[in-house]
């Protein structure tokens, strides 16, 4: 059983938030379809990885054939969500020349997942590659999303170069763990190489549905067992 | 009681130098209360490259031998794997397997510095099916250091052994503080022999379980339960736990 909670509880009001984001991703350019989708935050420890592994399922439940790629060549954890291996992946694609379809789990759902791979020594010059360029361009003839989680924007550059790439950038900020300044500070470094930033997922946001009463008209529909948390899309 | 890590086969690793010496072994746990014995040579590759079925092959000879004595004492093969970048590979040939074929494998680590892929290690080989049993972690100097450390062993889902020796005292102090630390926070699943002789690190584990009751009582009870959950290759189920780490006063360091 998968600790995601889009697949563990559809019906939550946490999953509803997931699909409202994937929602507002849909919906939030008119002229171009969103099928390159960067996931990012300021620091470490904000949610990137719960985030879009959470994402790619809702988008795989929509319909869409998804890929999911773990681009944190530093700290991965994408395998670790979905409980795969992580002895072949993105690293090993780039470097010793694989297929995708030889280093691509398929996870069924819908959903498609390449994981780093074997840390290299040299993650930034990997990314910006040509051969990164070319593989993403392939993989978007299979697929109809592809979502990169990415290492913390203000830590490494990495996710600056994967930003010029991604049709749009969502940017994930810890309620509590975010301090502003490095999160203006992660929106000016995105901005300085015109990444489309979609918008901001607000995480680990506490509910006070209780105290308002919002959150039973979520319960409403959503039928799901009471929660403490849910995540919000400003 | 079973002793589920020993060194007692003769000859094949820097245990047991002799069957005159394993056949002392065999009768020192006997009178100890040792019902089972596990045979866990070392795995280490390159040096002691003892596979699962070299052992138990071995075990099964040296089964006989102990019959022929008229001694009542099973033994049951098993290996202690050195984990390196190979061991996911020889886990999936079965050249390293659990102990009694079980799930659960015995491993170590390097006594002085920890590998920066140890735990990429473990959670490879939890994905291909392994459980991990973490041999001493008393002895290694990193968590000696900073036995903060384990916990991330804990949220890769580990189980942990404690050496007899290490509670007698016999490699030092500090070992010693760090394994009654482990034992009090309950972060010890099994305590075993590891026995490599008949001398000092002989197959005893009865005084040592009880000795553990004293710092954290109820534990024997778990300490004889799990191995024949192991052998049998059911599920050990462990509590929650956490080791945390004890607040600094800047004059008491």
């Amino acid at each position: 059983m998968l600790d995601l909670i889009v697949d563990k509880e559809p019906k939550s009001p946490i999953s509803e938030a997931y699909r409202t984001i994937r929602t507002n991703i849909e919906f939030s350019s008119l002229d171009k379809e969103m099928k390159l989708i960067l996931i990012t935050s300021s620091g470490p420890q904000e949610g990137k990885s719960t985030i879009s592994s959470n994402l790619a399922l809702a988008m795989a439940q929509s319909g869409k054939k998804t890929l999911l790629i773990d681009c944190d060549l530093r700290k991965p954890t994408i395998h670790k969500k979905y409980k795969i291996s992580n002895r072949i992946g993105l690293s090993n694609l780039l470097a010793d020349g694989l297929k995708l379809s030889d280093a691509v789990f398929c996870f069924g759902k819908g959903i498609d997942i390449l994981t780093s791979g074997t840390i290299p020594p040299n993650p930034s010059e990997m990314l910006s590659s040509n051969k990164m360029k070319t593989f993403l361009q392939e993989a978007l003839k299979i697929y109809n999303r592809i979502i990169l989680d990415s290492p913390p924007v203000n830590a490494v550059t990495d996710a600056q170069i994967l930003a010029t790439i991604a049709d749009g950038v969502v940017l994930v900020v810890g309620s509590g763990v975010t301090e502003i300044d490095m999160a203006k500070r992660a929106k000016e470094l995105l901005d300085k190489v015109k990444a489309n930033i979609l918008g901001v997922v607000l995480n680990k946001a506490e509910s006070m549905g209780n105290k308002y009463g919002s959150n039973k008209y979520y319960y409403y529909y959503a039928e799901g067992e009471e929660k403490k948390r849910r995540k919000k899309k400003k | 009681m079973i002793d589920i890590h020993s060194h007692i086969l003769p000859g094949i690793d820097d245990g047991a130098k002799n069957i005159d010496t394993f056949l002392k072994m065999i009768k020192i746990a006997k009178q100890d209360g040792i019902e089972k014995i596990i045979a866990t040579p070392h795995f280490v590759n390159g040096i002691y490259e003892n596979t699962y079925d070299q052992v138990a092959a071995e075990t099964d000879k040296m089964k006989d031998m102990i019959q022929n004595y008229g001694i009542n004492l099973e033994l049951i093969p098993g290996q202690e794997v050195y984990l390196d970048k190979h061991s996911i590979d020889l886990y999936k040939e079965g050249k390293i397997r659990g102990i009694n074929a079980s799930s659960y494998l015995l491993c170590e680590f390097p006594m002085d510095s920890l590998p920066d892929n140890a735990l990429d290690i473990i959670y490879e080989l939890q994905i291909a099916g392994a459980k991990i049993i973490l041999a001493h972690p008393e002895r290694y100097m990193y968590f000696i250091k900073n036995l903060t450390l384990i916990n991330d062993f804990i949220k890769e889902g580990c189980l942990f052994q404690i050496n007899s020796g290490s509670i007698e005292g016999i490699f030092g102090k500090e070992i010693r503080k760090t394994a009654m630390l482990l034992i009090k926070n309950g972060i010890c699943d099994f305590i075993a022999s590891d026995a490599h002789s008949a001398g000092t690190r002989s197959p005893r584990i009865k005084d040592t379980i009880n000795a553990a009751e004293d710092y954290k009582p109820g534990i024997s009870d778990t300490l004889v339960k799990n191995p024949y959950f192991l052998i049998n290759n059911e599920e050990i189920n462990v509590k929650y736990r956490k080791l945390f780490k004890k607040p600094k006063l800047f004059f008491n360091k």
